[in-house]
C-alpha cells in the first residue's frame, strides 16, 4: 500500500513538473567544465569550447539529431558537383552578425580562407583543401577544392565557423581578437576569465529567437560539484557527461532525465608496432585473445557503450565490417604464442622471446582518467594469465604525448610499449587511413607506427582513387579486413554520453547521436 | 591516563597495522585483484565492504593497501626527518657560514613550487610508490628544518648545554646525548604529521592527477571512492568511511606514542640534575 | 640588515633563474595548446613556424635573455592558453586568492593556536588527550574529501551556501551587499582550508606553550605569587607564539598555491587553479609568471618573518649573524 502511495505521489509530482516546465524560459544555469577563453574560432582550446562556440557562431551545415549532415545557413537545393570536388550553395536570407551588419558571401569566403594562415590547425587543414572560391552574388557561391573529398560537407561545410571578414581583416594574429563576433544564435554578453560566461538569446535571428532568453554558464571543474549542482537544481544542465555510477542517482530525480547519445571518441590501447617482441604480427594478434575486451567494457560502462571490433571504426557505420568482434580466448592466444616461439617463460611465468627477453612491458596511461587507468589495469591482469607481464604507468597528460606522440608527429618516431589513448572522434571516413597508413604524410595519427604492405596498397590505388560512395566504402572494408587480420592496436570501444537535464526548469533539452545536449537543436522551436 | 599506557596503547596499535601489512595475503578473502564481484556492489556476506567500480573486493583492497599506504608514510616520513633535522640541527648549532648556507638552501626549497617539481620529478622516475615517498620526502623538509633550527639555537644558548659545554664535552656528544633527546619530542610530532601526510598526499596527489592511483593503497581507494561520486550514490559508508578510519588508526597511534614521550620538563630536569 | 636583504637577494634571484628552467624542464611543449587538438595534421615545418613565433626554437640562453627583459620591463606577455595579458590574469587571481588565503591563516593561526594553548594547559593536569585526539581524527581526512564532503553536505543537500563561484555571478551586487555575498561565497571554501591547516598552529602552540611552562621564570613567577590567569596571558602566550609566527610565515607560501584543491572543488578563480591549468596546457609564460608571484610572495614573507623575529627574540640575531 505503502509503496502504491508513494508511486502516485511521484507521478503526480513528475506530472505536475511536466506541467509547470514551460516551453521558453528566461534563464538557465548551465556548467561549462572548462575555461574555454573568449570562444572565439580561434581562443577556445577543447571540445568543450566546441559546444559553447557553436550557439555564438553559425556553420554552413550542421549535423543533425541523427547525425546526418544537413544544410543550416544555406537554402536546401545546394550542389556538390566534379567528383566532390565543387560545393555550390546560396544563403538563407536575413543573416546577420551580432553587430547588426549583415552577413554575406564575402564573409563566408573570407572564413574559409583567412584561418588558412593561423594557427588553428583544424581549421588550417580545411582550408588548405580549397583551390578556389567563387562569389556568384551576395547569397550564391561555389569552394572549389584541389582533390575530391568525399568528407568536405562534414569535416569542412559543417565544422568551418563563420566569422565578419570587416573584424578580422586587418588582424595579424586572430587570437588577439577578443571580441566575440558571430551570426549564431546566441551572443556572448560578459564573459569573466575562470568564472563564467553569460549568453543572451539574438531575438531576430534568421531561424527564430531561442526559447531560453539568457544562459547563465559557471566555468566548473570539478565533476562532483557540477553533478552536485545538477541535483540540487541549481544547474539545469553541464556540457560534461555524468558517471554510469550515478544514472540511478540522476533518475530518482523526477526533474531530471538523463540523455544517452552515442559516442564516437574510441578508446584504444595502442601498441608499439616497432619493438620487438610487439612488431611480430603474431604476437599482437595473440594480444586481441588474450584481452576481454567485451567483459573489460561492460565492467566499466555497463551497457552504455558500443564495444569496438577488429575493425577500429564503430560497427554501425554504414562502411563497416561486420563479424569483427574480438573474441576472449586465452588458450588460443597461449597456443599462438607458444606455436611463434614464445613458448619459454622465465621464473615468475612470464614469457621468454626468441632471443631470451622476457616478455614485461610497461603501458601508459594519462592519470585524471579513472576509466583508462582502471581499463589498463584490467588489461594488465588479464595478459598475466598469457604470461606477459604488463606494469601501468600513469602519468600526467602531456607527458604521455611526449612519449607516444613526440612533437605530434608521428614520423619523429616513438617511445614507449603500450599506451591506453583515444582519438577526439572516428566518424570520418579519413580516420582509418589516418590510424594505419605507413606514408606518415597522410598517416597523421599512426602513433602505433603501423606498417602494412597491403593496407598501404589499399589506401593508394582504391582509397584514394574512390570516386563514388560505393567505391570509397568498399576501400573501407577492405582496410578493415586487412586489420583485423593484422591488428596494430586494440580498439576497446566508444562510450555513450550520458547528460542530466533538468527537464523540470526546461523541457526543450534534445540530444541525438554523437550529439551533446548542448546544441542549438536544445533551444530552437 | 599514564604516560606508559597511552604510549602502550599506540605501540599495539602500530603492531596491529604492521602485522596486517605483512600477513595480508593470508588475512584478505580475495586477491585485491581479482574481479570478484559486481561493479559497485554493495556489502554483503561475500564482501563485507562491497566491491569497487571494477568489482574489486574493498575489503581486501583495504588490507593489501596497508602495505603500500604504511611504506608511503613512513618512507617519505623518514626521508623528510632525516634531511630536516640534519639540516636544522647542524643548521642552529654550529651557527655561521654553515647556517647561513644551509638557510639559503632551506628558504629556496620553501620556495619551490610543488606541483611542478612533483611532474619532473617523476618523469625521472619509476612511478613506483617507493620513488614516489621518497620525491614526497625530499620536498617537505623544510619545515622540520626550520623549526629545528630555532629549536637547536635556543638549547644551545641554554645554561645547561652551556655548563655542559663549559665541562668539556665534545660537540657531537651534546649533540646527540642531549640536544637531540631535547628535541626529540618536538621530532616526534614531526614524524606524526609526516607520515600521515604522506599517506594522505599520495590520494591528494591522485586526486590532481599526479599520483599512482594502480597500486592498492588507502589513499588510491579514497581516489576512486570520490571519482566515483560514492558521496553521491551513498557507497561512500563503505568505500570511504574505512579507508578514512585506516588513516585515522595510523595517525591515532603514532599521535599517541608520540604523546606519551613528550614532556620537556622532566627531560631537562634530568639534564640539570647531571 | 644589510646581510638579510643580501641573503633574500640571493634566494629571490635563484628564484627567478630556476622560474625560467621549471616549464622548459616539463616533458611535453606547448604546441598542442598553441595550434589546437589537431597539431598533428601540421607539417613538420608549420609546427616550427608556430614555435618560432614565440621564440621557442632559439637557444636557451637567448629565451633566458628574452625571459629576464621582459621581466624587467614588466611587459609580461600574452598567455599562451588563456589568450589574455598575463598581467590581467594574475591581478584577478591573486586577488581572490589572498583573500582566500588571508581570511584562512586568520583563522587557523587564532583557532589553532588557542586550541594549542588549550590543549598544553590542560596537560599538566592530564586532560588534553581528548582534544589531541579530536585535532588528530579530524587532520586524517584528505583535504579535498573535506572540501568536497562541505559542498555535498552545506551546498547540495541542505543549500544553505552557494557551490561555485566567488560571487553571485547572475546578480549585480554593489557595496555591502556585494561584501556579504563575497562572504557568503567564502564560507565553505574557508571552513575546508581551516580545518586542514589547523593541526600545524595547533600543535605547534601546544608544544611551545607546554615548553614554556616548564621555563623556569614561568616557574619563578608562579612562586612569587603572580595570579595564574596573569601569567598564561601575559608571560606565556607572548613566549609561546614566536614558533606560531614562524609557521604562519613558513605557510604563506603553502597556503597560496596549495589551495589548488579547495579552489577546483569550489569553482574559485584563484591562483592555484591558474597554475594547475598552466602546467597542464605547457603555458610557459604563465607557469613562469604565476610561480613567481608565489615564490616572491614566500620570499618576502620570510624576509619579514626574518625582521619580525629578530625585535621579538633578540637572541636570534646571535644566532643569524
Amino acid at each position: 500500500m505503502k509503496k502504491i502511495l508513494s508511486l502516485l505521489v511521484a507521478l503526480m509530482l513528475a506530472l505536475s513538473a511536466a506541467c509547470l516546465a514551460e516551453s521558453s524560459v528566461d534563464a538557465l544555469t548551465i556548467a561549462v567544465t572548462k575555461d574555454e577563453n573568449s570562444l572565439t574560432p580561434f581562443t577556445y582550446v577543447s571540445s568543450t569550447g566546441t559546444v559553447v562556440n557553436r550557439l555564438i557562431y553559425d556553420t554552413l551545415f550542421i549535423a543533425d539529431l541523427d547525425n546526418n549532415i544537413v544544410p543550416w545557413m544555406v537554402e536546401d537545393d545546394y550542389e556538390v558537383a566534379d567528383g566532390y570536388t565543387r560545393y555550390t550553395f546560396t544563403l538563407l536570407e536575413g543573416q546577420k552578425f551580432h553587430d547588426g551588419t549583415p552577413l554575406t558571401t564575402a564573409d563566408v569566403a573570407f572564413s574559409f580562407t583567412y584561418p588558412g594562415a593561423q594557427n588553428v590547425s583544424s581549421q588550417r587543414k580545411i582550408c588548405a583543401k580549397i583551390e578556389r572560391i567563387d562569389i556568384a552574388d551576395d547569397r550564391t557561391m561555389t569552394i572549389n577544392l584541389s582533390a575530391p573529398d568525399i568528407n568536405f560537407l562534414r569535416d569542412g561545410l559543417a565544422t568551418m565557423r563563420i566569422i565578419s571578414k570587416a573584424q578580422y581583416e586587418s588582424v595579424e594574429d586572430a587570437t588577439t581578437v577578443h571580441e566575440t563576433l558571430g551570426s549564431g544564435m546566441y551572443r556572448l554578453k560578459e564573459y569573466k576569465v575562470g568564472q563564467y560566461y553569460i549568453l543572451e538569446a539574438v531575438e531576430d535571428y534568421f531561424k527564430g529567437a531561442p526559447r531560453v532568453k539568457t544562459l547563465n554558464m559557471p566555468i566548473m571543474e570539478d565533476a562532483t560539484a557540477v553533478q552536485t549542482g545538477l541535483l540540487s537544481g541549481e544547474l539545469a544542465a553541464a556540457t560534461s557527461s555524468i558517471g554510469v555510477e550515478m544514472l540511478d542517482v540522476f533518475r530518482s530525480n523526477p526533474d531530471i532525465e538523463v540523455f544517452a547519445s552515442a559516442g564516437y571518441a574510441p578508446m584504444i590501447m595502442n601498441i608499439n608496432n616497432g619493438v620487438a617482441p610487439l612488431n611480430d604480427p603474431a604476437f599482437r594478434t595473440a594480444l586481441t585473445y588474450a584481452v576481454d575486451v567485451n567483459g573489460i567494457m561492460n565492467t566499466l560502462y555497463g551497457e552504455y557503450a558500443t564495444v569496438g571490433t577488429k575493425g577500429t571504426i564503430r560497427p554501425d557505420l554504414p562502411y563497416s565490417v561486420a563479424g569483427l568482434e574480438y573474441v576472449y580466448d586465452v588458450d588460443r592466444a597461449n597456443s599462438i604464442l607458444d606455436e611463434a616461439g614464445y613458448g619459454q617463460r622465465n621464473a615468475d611465468g612470464v614469457r621468454l622471446t626468441p632471443e631470451g627477453e622476457p616478455c614485461s612491458f610497461e603501458i601508459l596511461v594519462y592519470s585524471g582518467s579513472t576509466i583508462r587507468i582502471r581499463a589498463a589495469e584490467l588489461t594488465a591482469h588479464q595478459l598475466e594469465l598469457a604470461g606477459i607481464a604488463l606494469t601501468v604507468k600513469v602519468m600526467e597528460m602531456d607527458t604521455v604525448d611526449a612519449y607516444v606522440w613526440p612533437d605530434f608527429e608521428v614520423s619523429k618516431g616513438r617511445d614507449y610499449d603500450f599506451a591506453m589513448w583515444g582519438w577526439g572522434s572516428s566518424i570520418s571516413p579519413e580516420f582509418l587511413v589516418n590510424l594505419y597508413s605507413s606514408d606518415f604524410s597522410v598517416g597523421t595519427f599512426n602513433v602505433c607506427g603501423y606498417v602494412n604492405a597491403d593496407v598501404d596498397a589499399v589506401i593508394a590505388e582504391q582509397y584514394a582513387a574512390a570516386a563514388t560512395d560505393g567505391e570509397l566504402n568498399a576501400a573501407l572494408m577492405e582496410i578493415q579486413n586487412r586489420i583485423a587480420e593484422d591488428p596494430g592496436l586494440i580498439c576497446f570501444g566508444y562510450a555513450d554520453s550520458l547528460q542530466a537535464c533538468n527537464v523540470g526548469q526546461y523541457a526543450g533539452f534534445k540530444s541525438g547521436k554523437g550529439t551533446n545536449v548542448i546544441n542549438v537543436y536544445s533551444f530552437l522551436d | 591516563m599514564n604516560n606508559r599506557v597511552v604510549g602502550g596503547i599506540g605501540l599495539a596499535l602500530l603492531a596491529v597495522l604492521m602485522l596486517t601489512a605483512v600477513f595480508a595475503p593470508q588475512i584478505a578473502p580475495y586477491s585485491p585483484y581479482a574481479q570478484t564481484g559486481a561493479p559497485f556492489e554493495a556489502p554483503s556476506r561475500a564482501h563485507l565492504l562491497g566491491a569497487n567500480d571494477v568489482g574489486q573486493d574493498i575489503l581486501s583492497e583495504l588490507i593489501y593497501g596497508t602495505r603500500n599506504s604504511l611504506l608511503v608514510g613512513f618512507t617519505s616520513a623518514a626521508v623528510a626527518m632525516t634531511i630536516g633535522v640534519l639540516v636544522g640541527v647542524l643548521s642552529g648549532w654550529y651557527g655561521g657560514r654553515v647556517d647561513r648556507l644551509l638557510s639559503k638552501v632551506t628558504s629556496f626549497f620553501m620556495t619551490v613550487p610543488f606541483l611542478p617539481s612533483v611532474i619532473i620529478l617523476s618523469t625521472f622516475s619509476d612511478s613506483s610508490v617507493l620513488s614516489m615517498s621518497i620525491i614526497l620526502g625530499a620536498l617537505s623538509w623544510t619545515g622540520v628544518a626550520r623549526v629545528l633550527r630555532s629549536a637547536t639555537m635556543q638549547i644551545r644558548s641554554s645554561a645547561y648545554v652551556r655548563i655542559i659545554k663549559g665541562m668539556g664535552a665534545s660537540d657531537g656528544y651534546i649533540l646527540t646525548h642531549h640536544v637531540l633527546r631535547e628535541l626529540l619530542p618536538l621530532i616526534a610530532y614531526r614524524v606524526v604529521t609526516r607520515v600521515k601526510s604522506g599517506i594522505l598526499s599520495e590520494s591528494t596527489m591522485s586526486f590532481l592527477g599526479l599520483g599512482n592511483p594502480v597500486a592498492k593503497s588507502w589513499g588510491s581507494i579514497i581516489y576512486y571512492a570520490q571519482a566515483k561520486n560514492a558521496l553521491l550514490t551513498g557507497a561512500w559508508v563503505w568505500w570511504i568511511v574505512p579507508p578514512g578510519l585506516c588513516i585515522c588508526l595510523v595517525s591515532l597511534s603514532l599521535m599517541l606514542i608520540g604523546y606519551s614521550i613528550e614532556s620537556p620538563s622532566d627531560r631537562r630536569r634530568e639534564a640539570e640534575k647531571a | 640588515m644589510r646581510k638579510r636583504i643580501l641573503h633574500y637577494g640571493i634566494i629571490l634571484a635563484v628564484v627567478i633563474v630556476v622560474n625560467f628552467f621549471i616549464p622548459r624542464l616539463l616533458p611535453g611543449s606547448p604546441l598542442k595548446t598553441l595550434v589546437g587538438e589537431e597539431a598533428g595534421s601540421m607539417t613538420a615545418e608549420q609546427k616550427m613556424g608556430v614555435l618560432e613565433t614565440y621564440h621557442l626554437t632559439e637557444p636557451m640562453i637567448v629565451q633566458f635573455a628574452y625571459y629576464l627583459r621582459d621581466l624587467f620591463t614588466g611587459n609580461w606577455g600574452v598567455s599562451f592558453s588563456k589568450r589574455l595579458p598575463i598581467a590581467q590574469l594574475l591581478t584577478s587571481a591573486a586577488g581572490w586568492t589572498l583573500l582566500l588565503s588571508g581570511v584562512t591563516m586568520l583563522f587557523s593561526v587564532v583557532i589553532g593556536s588557542l586550541l594549542g594553548a588549550l590543549s598544553a594547559v590542560r596537560r599538566r593536569k592530564g586532560r588534553d588527550l581528548g582534544l589531541v585526539l579530536s585535532a588528530t581524527v579530524l587532520d586524517s581526512i584528505p583535504s579535498f574529501w573535506i572540501a568536497i564532503l562541505l559542498l555535498c553536505v552545506f551546498g547540495g543537500k541542505l543549500g544553505w551556501f552557494p557551490t561555485y563561484g566567488a560571487v553571485s555571478m547572475w546578480k549585480n551586487y554593489t557595496g555591502l551587499r556585494w561584501l556579504a555575498d563575497v562572504l557568503w561565497h567564502m564560507a565553505l571554501p574557508v571552513l575546508a582550508l581551516v580545518i586542514t591547516s589547523l593541526m600545524p598552529y595547533f600543535s605547534t602552540a601546544r608544544f611551545s606553550v607546554l615548553k614554556t611552562l616548564a621555563q623556569d621564570y614561568v616557574r619563578m613567577a608562579r612562586f612569587r605569587g603572580v595570579p595564574e590567569r596573569k601569567i598564561s596571558v601575559g608571560y606565556i602566550m607572548r613566549n609561546a607564539m614566536v614558533p606560531v609566527f614562524t609557521l604562519l610565515m613558513m605557510d604563506v607560501g603553502y597556503l597560496l598555491s596549495g589551495s589548488v584543491l579547495v579552489e577546483t572543488v569550489f569553482s574559485y578563480p584563484g591562483l592555484g587553479v591558474l597554475m594547475r591549468d598552466a602546467v597542464s596546457a605547457r603555458d610557459y609564460p604563465l607557469i613562469q609568471y604565476t610561480f613567481l608571484i608565489s615564490s616572491a610572495l614566500t620570499v618576502a614573507a620570510l624576509f619579514a618573518a626574518d625582521v619580525l623575529y629578530a625585535k621579538i627574540d633578540p637572541m636570534m640575531e646571535d644566532g643569524h649573524e
